[in-house]
C-alpha cells in the first residue's frame, strides 16, 4: 500500500506530465532554421512566350480539368534570408564571408499570387514564412492591371505587416528588389532603409501597406504608393509618387510632386528644395529655397450648393543657396519678405498645377472627399454614396490654395 | 463536511468582477460588427448598448435588493409562480451553457486562424474549458480572487496598447458621429450582448458585505469596462476609417498589430494584445460557467455545485464544436446575442415591473 504522502506524490508528478504534453503547444512548433524568412518580392507580369508555356504546363494549382482563372500569369521573385548569413552588425562576424551571398533568390509564376506562392512553396524545402517580409515590389504594368488579387492575398495573411512596404517600379521589379548597392548586404533591407530614410528626411510620406489598405477602402480618398526607378550604379531613386484608383494605378508624380503632395496634407518634416526666380530670372539670378516644416488647415465650404475646399498651407523654410553671390542680397527683413511673396506665388503654381494632374487622372490623393463625408454627410449621401461617383465629382472640385511660406534661416552666410 | 464559513465580497471585488466578465472574447471582431451597423457612427452604437445594458443591470440590482440573500434564480418563483419561474431558470441555464461554449469555440476559432495554425480546434477549446472547469469546482473566495487579481493585468495592456495606437489616429474618420445602415438593430443587439456578463452580479449581490453597495459597484464595473469599449470602437475607428474596418474580420487585432512601442522597441503589439485577450476569455468563461453551475445548483437545491463542473463539461464540448465554419459560428452567435437580449435585460425588467404591481418583496431577515 502507498502511504497518503506517496499518493500525493505521483498524483503531482501526473498532473505535471499532463502539462507538459497539454502546454507545450507541439503542434506549431516550428525552428526557425526550417523557415524560409522572406524579406521582399518582386512581383511583375510575365511576358515572354516560353514564360507563359512553361507555367500552363507545371500545373501546380491548376489542371487541365478544373481550368484556370483567365488572368495574366505573373511572375514573382523572392529574396529568402538564408540563415547564418545575415549580417548581425557592421562588423565581419556572424556575417557572410566575401562570395557568399545572405540572401538566395528564386522565381516561381501563377496566375494569381497564392498560386504562385505555391509554386514556390513546390521548389523549396522550408515553410515559406511571411512574417519579415518587409517589402513588396510590384512593376508599373502590374500594377496598372490592378492589385486587387495581391491586396486580398495580403490580408488573408496572419503574419503580414501593416508596416511592410508596398512599392511601384517603373520597370521591371525583379531589377529593383535584387539590386544590390554597395552600403548593405541584403538588398530588400537596403531598400527597405531607403524608404525608411526618405521618410525621416521628409522626402516620402509614410505610406506603407496598410495605410494604403486604408487609402483604398476610403470612399473619399486614392491610394498611392513610391514609385521607384533603377538608374545605372545599381541604385534606385524615389521617383515620384504612383497615383492609384480602386487598386489601378492611373499615374505617377515627379519627385518634386512628392513636395507639393506633402505641402497640402501638411505632412511635417519638410525635405524638398526648389528654385524661385528672385530678381530677373533670364539672368539666371534663382535662389535654392528648402522647406523644414509644413502645416495645412483644411477647410470645406459650399458655394452654390457645391462643396469648395480651402487648404491653408504654411510652410517654413530655410535658404540654401543663391545662383550668384553677389548680384543681389538678402541683408535685412524686407528683403526676406519680398522673397516670401515670389516664393508663394511659384508654390501655389506648382501645387495647383499638381492638383490639375490628379484632377486629370480622377484620382483624390488628397483625400479632399474624405472631407466632404465627414463634415457635410447630408451632401454626402445625396450626391456622392461611392467612390466612382466622387473621382467624378473631384475631376470639377473647386480648390484653393493659400501658400504662406515664411523664410526662418539664411545659413552661415551674412547677406 | 466541514462547515463552510460565508464568504462575503467587497465593493471593489464586485466591481472587478463584473469588469473581467464584461470584458471577453468579443474585443476582437466587435468593432466590425459595430461598423456594420452604423458606419462611423459605430461609437454611438456602442453608447447605446451600454445604455440598454444598464436598464438591464439597474433592474438586476433593484430585484436583488428587493429580496435580500437571493438570486433570480430562488426569487423567480415568488414573483411569477413556480411554472414559470422554472421555464425562466431552464432558459437561463441551458443559455448560459451555450454561452460558455460559443465562447470557448470563438476563443478557439481566433486562435487557430491567427496563431496555432497547425493545432486542432478541439485541443483549444478543451484546454480552455478544462481550465474554466477546474476553477468553476472552487468557492466563491477564489473566484473573486481570481478576478481581482485579473482585472488590472487585463486593462493595464488594452489601455496601453489603446492610448499608442492613438499617435495613428486621423480624427477625421470618426465624422459624422451619427450615422447608421440598414442592419443598425441587428448590430445594437450583438454589441449588447457582450455586456451580457453584468447578469453575474445577481449571483453575487447576496454575497456582498453591505448590499446597498451593489449600486456603486454595478455602476463602476459597467462603466470601466465600457469605457474600455468605447476606447477601443474609437480608437479602431480613428486609426482604420470606417471603410476599412469593415473589410477586417478581427479589427482590435489588426490595431496591435498596427500599433507600435515608441523607439522600434516592439514593432507590432499583437503577439502581447493575444496574450492579454486570452486572460479576458478565461475570466468571462470562467464567470460564465460559475453561473451555470451555481444556478443548476440553487434551482434543484443541492447543497454542492461541484458535481455539476464535470457533469457540464462534454455538454459544452459538444455544443461548442456544432459550428462547421467561422461564418456559421457569427451567425450561431448572433442568435445567442438576440436570447441574451430577452433573457438578461427584457427578463428583469419585466420581473421588477411584476414584483412592484404584485408588491412582492423578500424577508428582510432571509440573509
Amino acid at each position: 500500500m502507498l502511504t497518503r504522502e506517496e499518493v500525493r506524490c505521483v498524483r503531482t508528478f501526473a498532473v505535471l506530465a499532463g502539462m507538459v504534453l497539454l502546454l507545450s503547444g507541439c503542434w506549431d512548433r516550428l525552428e526557425i532554421e526550417d523557415r524560409a524568412v522572406i524579406l521582399g518580392i518582386a512581383i511583375d507580369l510575365a511576358e515572354s512566350k516560353e514564360d507563359l508555356e512553361e507555367e500552363m504546363k507545371e500545373q501546380i494549382n491548376h489542371s487541365n480539368a478544373i481550368g484556370a482563372p483567365d488572368m495574366p500569369v505573373i511572375k514573382i521573385s523572392a529574396q529568402i534570408a538564408v540563415p547564418g548569413r545575415i549580417p548581425l552588425g557592421p562588423g565581419e562576424s556572424g556575417g557572410a564571408t566575401v562570395g557568399e551571398k545572405p540572401v538566395w533568390i528564386l522565381n516561381a509564376k501563377g496566375h494569381t499570387v497564392e498560386e504562385a506562392m505555391n509554386a514556390l512553396q513546390q521548389e523549396l524545402a522550408d515553410q515559406i514564412f511571411l512574417g519579415h517580409l518587409r517589402i513588396i515590389v510590384v512593376s508599373e504594368k502590374y500594377a496598372r492591371n490592378g492589385l486587387g488579387n495581391l491586396n486580398d492575398y495580403m490580408r488573408r495573411q496572419t503574419d503580414i505587416r501593416r508596416t511592410a512596404w508596398l512599392a511601384v517600379s517603373k520597370g521591371k521589379a525583379t531589377d529593383i528588389i535584387h539590386s544590390s548597392p554597395q552600403l548593405e548586404r541584403v538588398p530588400a533591407l537596403y531598400l527597405l532603409a531607403m524608404l525608411d530614410h526618405s521618410v525621416d528626411m521628409g522626402k516620402l510620406p509614410n505610406e506603407p501597406i496598410g495605410r494604403y489598405w486604408i487609402r483604398n477602402s476610403n470612399l473619399g480618398q486614392e491610394p498611392i504608393l513610391p514609385y521607384l526607378v533603377l538608374k545605372q550604379q545599381e541604385n534606385v531613386q524615389v521617383a515620384g509618387l504612383a497615383v492609384f484608383r480602386k487598386d489601378k494605378m492611373v499615374g505617377a508624380t515627379t519627385p518634386l510632386q512628392i513636395g507639393a503632395y506633402m505641402a497640402v496634407n501638411g505632412i511635417s518634416e519638410g525635405g524638398y528644395s526648389f528654385f524661385v526666380p528672385v530678381v530677373n530670372s533670364s539672368k539666371n539670378q534663382y535662389v535654392l529655397m528648402r522647406t523644414v516644416n509644413r502645416d495645412t488647415d483644411t477647410r470645406l465650404v459650399f458655394a452654390d450648393g457645391r462643396p469648395k475646399i480651402i487648404a491653408n498651407v504654411s510652410l517654413e523654410g530655410n535658404l540654401r543657396e543663391k545662383t550668384e553671390s553677389d548680384s543681389y542680397n538678402f541683408s535685412d527683413s524686407s528683403a526676406i519678405k519680398e522673397l516670401e511673396k515670389k516664393i508663394n506665388e511659384a508654390l501655389t503654381q506648382e501645387v495647383m498645377h499638381l492638383i490639375a494632374d490628379t484632377k486629370r487622372m480622377k484620382a483624390d490623393i488628397f483625400g479632399f472627399g474624405e472631407y466632404v463625408r465627414a463634415l457635410a454627410p447630408k451632401y454626402w449621401k445625396e450626391h456622392v454614396r461611392s467612390n466612382s461617383r466622387w473621382s467624378e465629382q473631384y475631376h470639377s472640385l473647386d480648390i484653393e490654395i493659400h501658400i504662406n511660406y515664411k523664410v526662418r534661416r539664411v545659413g552661415m552666410k551674412a547677406k | 463536511m466541514r462547515l463552510r464559513e460565508e464568504t462575503t465580497l467587497s465593493g471593489i471585488e464586485m466591481a472587478a468582477i463584473l469588469i473581467s466578465t464584461v470584458i471577453g472574447v468579443a474585443i476582437l471582431p466587435f468593432p466590425l460588427f459595430a461598423v456594420r451597423g452604423a458606419g462611423t457612427g459605430a461609437g454611438m452604437l456602442t453608447l447605446m448598448a451600454i445604455g440598454i445594458t444598464l436598464i438591464g443591470l439597474l433592474s438586476v440590482i433593484a430585484l436583488g435588493l428587493r429580496f435580500p440573500g437571493q438570486s433570480i434564480i430562488q426569487y423567480g418563483a415568488q414573483i411569477i409562480g413556480r411554472p414559470a419561474a422554472a421555464m425562466l431558470n431552464a432558459l437561463l441555464i441551458v443559455f448560459y451553457i451555450v454561452l460558455t461554449a460559443s465562447a470557448a469555440r470563438e476563443f478557439g476559432t481566433v486562435v487557430v486562424t491567427s496563431v496555432l495554425k497547425q493545432t486542432p480546434i478541439e485541443a483549444t477549446v478543451i484546454i480552455m474549458l478544462l481550465i474554466a472547469a477546474i476553477s468553476a469546482r472552487k468557492d466563491l473566495r477564489t473566484f473573486a480572487n481570481i478576478h481581482l487579481f485579473y482585472t488590472p493585468i487585463i486593462l493595464m495592456p488594452v489601455l496601453l496598447i489603446v492610448c499608442l495606437s492613438f499617435q495613428n489616429a486621423e480624427p477625421l474618420y470618426l465624422l459624422p458621429i451619427f450615422d447608421h445602415t440598414p442592419q443598425i438593430l441587428s448590430s445594437l443587439l450583438t454589441i449588447t450582448a457582450m455586456f451580457q456578463g453584468f447578469f453575474i452580479i445577481t449571483l453575487l449581490i447576496p454575497h456582498m458585505r453591505q448590499q446597498s453597495k451593489a449600486w456603486v459597484s454595478g455602476l463602476s464595473g459597467l462603466g470601466v469596462a465600457g469605457a474600455l469599449y468605447l476606447l477601443i470602437i474609437t480608437s479602431t475607428v480613428a486609426v482604420f476609417g470606417a471603410e476599412e474596418v469593415k473589410e477586417l474580420l478581427y479589427p482590435t487585432l489588426e490595431l496591435a498589430k498596427a500599433t507600435n512601442l515608441p523607439a522600434n522597441i516592439m514593432e507590432r503589439l499583437d503577439a502581447a494584445f493575444i496574450s492579454v485577450w486570452v486572460t479576458a476569455v478565461f475570466t468571462t468563461l470562467f464567470s460564465n460557467y460559475y453561473f451555470a453551475v451555481h444556478a443548476l445548483k440553487q434551482w434543484l437545491g443541492t447543497r454542492d455545485h461541484r458535481l455539476f463542473v464535470f457533469f457540464l463539461l462534454p455538454f459544452l464540448m459538444l455544443i461548442a464544436m456544432l459550428p462547421e465554419n467561422v461564418l456559421q459560428m457569427y451567425e450561431g452567435i448572433a442568435l445567442i446575442a438576440r436570447g441574451g437580449f430577452v433573457l438578461t435585460v427584457l427578463c428583469p425588467v419585466l420581473l421588477l415591473a411584476i414584483a412592484v404591481i404584485r408588491g412582492k418583496r423578500g424577508a428582510a431577515d432571509a440573509h
